[in-house]
């Protein structure tokens, strides 16, 4: 099972030559690119894929996590179009089934779309690049923190999950149906708990370390290849808004 | 003379409703001095230093480096202490070990350079000086519990209130703990049950049962059989 600690740093692509802080706001631009491409028709279909792709590409994440990501992308977006029939579409339209299954189609390609773009990112930082990426840009000093907390604490708390997967493992499940549903009723309230009293006592330690000064802000001076893939990214960026713009939406 | 650590029958609570955690305690650390709390589980050491810097409500007087200790002082108190907590995770905010050391000292206004230097300095004496860069969620527990250590020395504040520092460390880390702590500076409160350790590091012994200060004492000898004594009591 791949965690979500696994997937920060696993990626080896030429991205990784950038500084932390490139990376993150050219992560930051493909994301938008995808939000602001539109994709009714060819043109905006070809850019889009291409934008998705090359940044996966760039980026080198491995193929099992993309197959995983791909896999997940079907998950989650594929029972969508169960509610194709219930969509709700003009009715004097000759294709209404075109129209109705645009709908999960749209919502599907551009959620299967930041899946990739969000992972691919994560991929070419490990966290403490992340840290430093995110404090050289210029950002409120509290959201860096704030972020950057959110993310600790998360792998914190999915290290936690496996150590309960592996007592699980270790000390077996009740036997029989009853007991079994009791003791996997009981796990979330367990995990709730553990969970509230690691708040609590991170909170503590904040308090006491004095987190509430934040982090600091570093100055990174970017190469040549920074200012080059800055400027790509706000290029591809200028195209998806004329894009967009074309096609009068 | 100036006290590291001053408490005047200090009393404690979780809750208002609860039972006192901590009952009247009263002692002083001069500056300098390291003293271990022993006890059996549940007996209040870890609430004391709590109480210490301000993490749990508490009621009578408490000092550290004669700064009384109140809301107002609370940060200024803080400041004077490098605490160590018994679950090393949570006292870990960064994504690396180098930034994690580094905070505690860029949080007191040392630039970033001086900061890294000291923090590499200090990893290296703890010998864990190979892991700055790592991550801290690859980390076993014993060498999270050196990265906390480290995070608490790096400041080399007067007074150090360290719960149960030695109980993840292998027995090469322990002797290289204890040798460690004997050449600080600094005044100690070292909340444990390990009564080999602290008769290498303490010069004091205090024995806390039902949050109170059952004995106190700078007789290692006697505070060993004390402690026997009172381990196959409870036992029985």
């Amino acid at each position: 099972m791949t965690s979500f600690l696994d997937f920060w740093g696993c990626g080896k692509g030429p991205c990784r030559q950038l500084a932390p802080a490139t990376r993150i706001l050219c992560g930051t631009i493909v994301f938008v690119c995808c939000f602001v491409t539109p994709v009714q028709n060819p043109l905006g279909i070809i850019f889009f894929a291409c934008v998705v792709a090359g940044w996966t590409l760039l980026c080198g994440i491995p193929r099992k996590t993309f197959a995983g990501l791909c896999m997940y992308a079907c998950v989650l977006f594929l029972p969508l179009f169960l509610l194709v029939p219930w969509i709700e579409t003009d009715a004097s339209a000759n294709n209404r089934w075109a129209n109705a299954l645009a709908v999960p189609l749209k919502i599907g390609i551009r959620g299967t779309a930041c899946i990739f773009i969000c992972v691919s990112t994560v991929a070419i930082l490990d966290l403490s690049e992340f840290h430093r990426g995110l404090a050289a840009l210029p950002l409120p000093r509290m959201l860096v923190a704030l972020i950057l907390q959110i993310i600790h604490q998360t792998a914190m708390l999915t290290n936690e999950s496996r150590r309960i997967a592996c007592v699980i493992q270790v000390r077996g499940t009740a036997s029989g149906c009853i007991p079994k549903f009791r003791f996997f009723s009981a796990l979330p309230a367990i995990w709730l708990l553990r969970i509230m009293n690691r708040a609590e006592r991170v909170a503590a330690a904040m308090d006491l370390r004095g987190f509430e000064v934040t982090t600091r802000t570093v100055r990174e001076f970017g190469t040549f290849l920074d200012g080059l893939a800055v400027t790509v990214i706000f290029l591809l960026l200028g195209t998806a808004i004329t894009i967009r713009w074309i096609n009068g939406l | 003379m100036k006290a590291a650590l001053t408490l005047r029958n200090v009393s404690a609570r979780y809750r208002p409703e609860d039972p006192a955690v901590l009952n009247g305690i009263s002692l002083n650390i001069a500056l300098g001095e390291r003293v271990a709390i022993l006890g059996l589980n549940g007996s209040g050491k870890t609430s004391l230093l709590y109480a210490s810097v301000g993490l749990m409500p508490f009621d009578g007087y408490i000092s550290v480096c004669d700064i009384p200790l109140s809301e107002r002082t609370e940060r200024s108190v803080r400041n004077h202490v490098g605490f160590l907590f018994s679950v090393p995770d949570d006292q870990i905010l960064f994504p690396s070990v180098i930034d994690d050391v580094v905070f505690t000292m860029e949080r007191r206004g040392i630039p970033h350079s001086e900061a890294c230097i000291k923090a590499r300095s200090v990893l290296e004496r703890l010998g864990i000086a190979r892991l700055a860069s790592h991550s801290p969620h690859r980390l076993s527990h014993g060498q999270l519990q050196r990265v906390a250590l480290a995070g608490a020395l790096v400041a080399e504040p007067p007074l150090l209130l360290l719960d149960e520092p030695s109980t993840a460390l292998d027995p090469v880390g322990k002797e290289e703990l204890a040798g460690l702590l004997v050449s600080l500076n600094a005044a100690m409160l070292i909340a444990t049950h390990d009564i080999d350790f602290v008769r290498r590091v303490c010069q004091r012994f205090i024995v806390l049962d039902d949050g109170m200060i059952a004995k106190d004492t700078s007789d290692s000898e006697h505070i060993t059989s004390y402690w026997c004594h009172k381990a196959v009591r409870t036992c029985r």
